[in-house]
């Protein structure tokens, strides 16, 4: 395990962050190793160490950074992860320097995530952070493969149960935890139809004890069945790249009587909803399944509004040139003007007078009032008739 | 010369001239008329077919003919309601017993079924990592084969279909793999897809059409010891007679009521209607209009385009295991006399006038199938290898993907 920080001041609240990459599986297609003897289909990946990389990047930003973490009420306390991967991962730190990250072997994340849950018992208004992005599969619960998935003849050994893991968190801990699952769900008939292959939580789930978890988010890459995507070579997977795309500012809602934004599980799940939906124009559909419990406690309480990402767009396009393009709210206007592309804009959000006009008074005016931008994103094409 | 994709009417006609100018993918609807055979009745085999078969129309022929795969529209017309009916069940059958149900009920069951029957039908073992050791291609056409015998839809049919196009072409450029060498039927497809799979995306697990490969490998282990046993030799000989007996029946039954121009038989009127259908499309989309006739499909297609309704045009036809030569040597068509032509065997019988190319497949060890090239002036013969002996080959075009590659390809040239 690599503590990559450990700041927690004593009596106080904090967060903690638990995050596993796992892109190298050397018992699987493509690996190095003597292959599985079902690898089930899967094989390397170069997704996850560069996305883990990118959330942590953004968990340690600096403070004032425009991303990054920031919560006054439970500031970042402890950041803890392992990774696998082709090449050794290091990530650089406030207080380490560059901090190459132990291997997500089973037992190594095993020990890490005890070292979490310790932590995270140490006062009852800690909040977690539960991140993972790899393979897995799910049957009737959800599985996460470790780097040594398919080393041995029982290679469900190498995984673990994220399902009953969520269960048991929910009775150790007293604060809110998030968990974010990036990974497949889908059902391999070679899992659905092994008897014996269960893989254990990485802690039991004490049914004797109540539900003690004040508020848990879990939000999954995708939906049940289905598959979580990466674009090739090496980039941040969909779900990481609309996780911390809606983290950096593309939701939260005002507390109120406070100029603090505070970001949550229910604003957090629908911006990152929103973003899959609208960012990856694929054939390669990715639906975030998302479970969230309890009274909402803010993950992130931000100092400045929210930004809603526009784009808008006028029909016909051979119009677009022609127009103004423009986004009016008061005095304050944003306006694009006779240019032939789709005009992108970041406003806060506010209800918004939004038209186009030709400059040269020729074309129909085409014009919306009292248009609500809510974030993430504001999306509307105009249209000029006849 | 080139005559690119989308000629299927042989000597390049102005409407070919018109494809090949097209973009790559067009949008335009196509139709293609498939017409069974004898031997057909509706159930879950003929249904599990007609998908499996559909979507390598859609997936494979129509990218070779630059269709947008959903822009091609099959036409299935189902004439076997029609055919023979057996008053006592075939009763008059030396082994009447119904030895194929005892693969079981269920669709899963039915499927095993039809895999032990190619495993029985084409000698293969059902080890996959054997037979890939001997001939590559042969056993990643046999697992999707295997795996399409269970398709339950025609989503994953098309995505076996579309995975079968990436896989073969991996094999042909790979004819033994280094990954080979140490696979096991456990891991065979996992390795398969992994070295054939073409993505944009990197996806964080496997997709279903694994899932369909091994459950091919998993009927291929399971069916094998079926496929070697009495039971097996009990089944095919159960199938040599139905399957005759059938044909017979259907011949039968088709002659005597195929009816007249003024008022057609059920058959006829059934093929007819979905032909007609099929040509408004052809002409509304300025498309051609190709047409797959199996067996005794052929006999009817040809007995229409002579005398039900010479006047639909049709752009290419492809007769398979038929037997259209036959019947004219027997001169059992409406159209044919016994003066025609005049100075047998070396004269020829003339091309329908509405038909631009007629292209007829035929397997050796299909003993159902003929030649037609000595029979009728302006066709090609093509000869096909199902690898299925005997009876096995003459229902074995249509399973074995290959055959649509083939096709394909046969249809973009002249």
């Amino acid at each position: 395990m690599t503590l990559l920080l450990d700041t927690a001041a004593e009596g106080q609240p904090g967060t903690h962050v638990l995050a596993i990459g796992v892109g190298s599986y050397p018992h699987l297609l493509g690996g190095d190793k003597k292959l599985a003897k079902d690898p089930i289909g899967l094989g390397q990946l170069d997704s996850p160490p560069v996305s883990l990389k990118a959330f942590l990047d953004w968990m340690l930003a600096p403070p004032g950074n425009a991303a990054g973490f920031s919560n006054h009420a439970a500031p970042l306390a402890s950041v803890e992860a392992v990774c696998s991967s082709k090449a050794a991962v290091t990530v650089d730190t406030p207080a380490l320097g560059q901090v190459p990250l132990e291997a997500a072997t089973r037992d190594n994340i095993q020990v890490a995530f005890e070292a979490w849950l310790d932590r995270m018992r140490s006062h009852p208004d800690n909040v977690g952070v539960f991140y993972f992005c790899g393979h897995g599969v799910m049957v009737a619960d959800q599985h996460l493969l470790a780097e040594d998935f398919g080393r041995t003849a029982q290679p469900w050994t190498h995984a673990f149960n994220i399902s009953l893991t969520i269960r048991a968190v929910e009775r150790e801990v007293s604060g809110a935890v998030f968990f974010f699952i990036d990974s497949c769900r889908n059902v391999p008939r070679g899992l659905a139809l092994t008897l014996g292959a269960d893989p254990q939580a990485l802690i039991g789930a004490d049914l004797k004890k109540n539900v003690s978890c004040q508020h848990v988010t879990a939000i999954y890459a995708t939906g049940e069945g289905q598959l979580a995507f990466a674009p090739t070579g090496g980039k941040v997977s969909r779900f990481t790249s609309a996780l911390l795309c809606a983290m950096s500012g593309y939701c939260g809602i005002k507390n109120p009587g406070e100029q603090t934004w505070n970001v949550d599980g229910d604003n957090v799940a629908s911006a990152i909803r929103t973003l899959l939906q609208h960012n990856e124009p694929s054939k390669d559909k990715q639906v975030s399944d998302q479970s969230i419990q309890g009274p909402l406690i803010p993950l992130l309480r931000i100092g400045v509004p929210p930004k809603v990402m526009v784009r808008l767009d006028l029909a016909p396009k051979e119009r677009r040139s022609l127009y103004e393009l423009y986004l009016a709210k008061g005095a304050n206007r944003v306006a694009q003007t006779r240019v032939d592309q789709v005009f992108k804009v970041d406003l806060p959000r506010g209800v918004y007078e939004v038209g186009a006009l030709d400059p040269q008074g020729a074309l129909p005016l085409v014009r919306h009032e009292d248009e609500d931008l809510v974030p993430p994103m504001y999306m509307l094409t105009l249209k000029s008739q006849p | 010369m080139s005559r690119g994709r989308g000629n299927i009417c042989g000597p390049i006609s102005d409407r070919a001239r018109g494809i090949e100018s097209r973009a790559c993918c067009r949008e335009t609807v196509m139709p293609i008329v498939f017409v069974h055979g004898v031997n057909n009745r509706d159930g879950e085999a003929y249904r599990e077919n007609e998908k499996s078969r559909d979507a390598f129309l859609k997936e494979i022929v129509a990218p070779a003919l630059g269709m947008t795969p959903n822009k091609l529209q099959v036409l299935n017309p189902y004439w076997g309601q029609y055919g023979v009916q057996f008053a006592w069940g075939m009763r008059v059958l030396p082994n009447p017993s119904a030895e194929f149900e005892a693969f079981g009920k269920d669709a899963e069951a039915e499927a095993r079924g039809r895999v032990a029957g190619l495993l029985a039908d084409s000698h293969a073992s059902g080890n996959i990592v054997d037979l890939a050791h001997q001939d590559f291609r042969a056993a990643v056409d046999l697992l999707y084969a295997s795996a399409m015998a269970g398709a339950e839809t025609e989503e994953e049919a098309r995505d076996l279909a579309k995975s079968y196009a990436l896989a073969i072409a991996y094999a042909e450029a790979n004819p033994q793999p280094a990954w080979l060498a140490d696979a096991i039927p456990d891991n065979f497809a996992d390795r398969l897809n992994h070295a054939a799979r073409a993505s944009a995306v990197e996806s964080f697990g496997a997709g279903g059409i694994l899932d369909s490969l091994k459950e091919g490998i998993s009927r291929l282990i399971n069916a094998a010891p079926d496929a070697t046993t009495e039971l097996a030799g009990r089944l095919l000989r159960k199938k040599l007679n139905a399957t005759i007996t059938r044909f017979a029946g259907d011949a039968f039954v088709y002659l005597s009521n195929r009816g007249t121009v003024d008022n057609p038989g059920l058959i006829v009127s059934t093929v007819l209607d979905d032909l007609r259908k099929a040509a408004a499309i052809s002409k509304a989309e300025g498309e051609p209009l190709v047409v797959i006739a199996h067996s005794f499909g052929g006999e009817i297609v040809y007995d229409i385009l002579t005398y039900f309704d010479p006047g639909i045009s049709v752009d290419c036809l492809i007769t398979v295991g038929s037997q259209v030569g036959l019947f004219e040597e027997m001169k059992l068509y409406k159209v044919s006399s016994p003066t025609l032509p005049p100075n047998p065997p070396e004269g020829r019988v003339v091309r329908p006038a509405s038909l631009k190319r007629w292209l007829n497949v035929f397997d050796t060890n299909d003993v159902l199938s003929y030649q037609l090239e000595p029979v009728v002036a302006g066709v090609s013969d093509f000869h096909y290898d199902t690898g299925y002996s005997s009876l096995g080959a003459h229902g074995g075009y249509f399973m074995r993907p290959s055959f649509y590659k083939r096709m394909a390809k046969r249809l973009a040239q002249d």
